[in-house]
């Protein structure tokens, strides 16, 4: 089917293919096995649920006008009954959702799989390679920081982008006048296609205060 | 609360009280550092909220009127801004999680059956 899209309408429907995609990145480490046992999992697949469920209410008359033949109430619905009833939403139903609707959500708006990603453990990373980059360009501290975070704080773009880093320059870095190549630089080094975000140096931090606060609760990779 | 209450009023604390101690039971592993690091963990936490203020909010308005000393409301506000962030990509506020986990939710069950929960 040929969907033709205005700007809006196709605003409309990437920012709901990014927030499903957002959340199927966060309950990719969900065991499909044991979700219909495990009721804290199942817990964090339905409020992954009602995130899907309020971007697409936000949208829907759009993303009617695109695809009238979708059953965008379903997701509404779905919301509805987890975010109002104290009954619970069976598993299997949570469990369809997330490993089938949602997926299939995607692959109807854009024709194409999810971009969920695989997400990069710290034990997969070259923490040896890492050093040496972060030595190289004077890196004072870099961490790890969730990719479903770092949307919200940098403005990408993350197509294919696995890994985010934050870092924290040293004093005169080399780094610091080359920043905007430290994302394909370290991506070259480690393999893996990744964007690297910047603490900002001390005398012009104050409208990043945030990325300080970011630092303190990623994962750590590199401290001089 | 629940020792002096009649019916239907001690059924509904009852509700309550199991529905908090229920939850409580599912996250009160969870601290503030978990609900930071693992988004998993925080969402389950949300839910688990959601829920408690779904069975609060059922009977909410009678009991603002019979236990006005209890901010019944907290609860239904809290589910409502959970429930429906604007900004779909915003996360849960992690420290408004960890007061409701840490302190919200066990001055809950304590205030209606004068005991902490488990």
């Amino acid at each position: 089917m040929l969907n033709i899209a205005t700007e809006a309408q196709q605003a409309a429907l990437d920012s709901v293919v990014d927030v499903v995609e957002e959340t199927l990145f966060v309950l990719s480490e969900l065991d499909p096995r044991t979700l219909p046992t495990e009721r804290r999992m199942q817990y964090s697949a339905a409020y992954g649920l009602i995130r899907i469920g309020n971007a697409i209410e936000q949208k829907c008359s759009q993303l009617e006008q695109v695809f009238p033949d979708y059953a965008w109430a379903r997701w509404v619905d779905l919301r509805d009954k987890l975010a109002t009833q104290s009954e619970r939403i069976s598993a299997d139903d949570i469990s369809r959702a997330v490993t089938e609707d949602a997926p299939q959500l995607v692959r109807h708006i854009t024709g194409a799989e999810p971009n969920v990603g695989p997400k990069v453990r710290l034990e997969d990373l070259p923490l040896d390679d890492i050093a040496d980059f972060c030595r190289e360009w004077g890196i004072k501290e870099m961490c790890m920081i969730p990719r479903e975070e770092s949307r919200m704080y940098f403005s990408g773009p993350f197509e294919g982008v696995e890994l985010v880093f934050l870092v924290k320059y040293h004093d005169d870095a080399p780094g610091i006048k080359n920043h905007h190549s430290m994302g394909p630089l370290i991506s070259n080094a480690i393999g893996v296609k990744t964007h690297v975000g910047r603490v900002p140096q001390p005398d012009s931090a104050s409208e990043h205060s945030h990325q300080d606060e970011m630092i303190a609760h990623g994962v750590p990779v590199y401290v001089a | 609360m629940l020792h002096n209450a009649d019916e239907p009023h001690s059924t509904w604390l009852h509700e309550i009280a199991n529905q908090a101690t229920t939850e409580w039971s599912l996250i009160r592993s969870l601290n503030e550092a978990s609900l930071r690091q693992d988004t998993l963990a925080l969402y389950a936490a949300s839910y688990a909220l959601i829920r408690i203020g779904n069975v609060v909010s059922a009977r909410s308005r009678d009991l603002e009127i019979i236990y006005p000393n209890y901010g019944w409301v907290y609860w239904v506000d809290f589910r409502n801004s959970l429930a429906h962030q604007p900004n779909p990509h915003d996360r849960p506020d992690v420290e408004d999680i960890w007061i409701a986990v840490s302190q919200s939710l066990p001055e809950l069950v304590k205030v209606i059956t004068g005991q902490p929960p488990p």
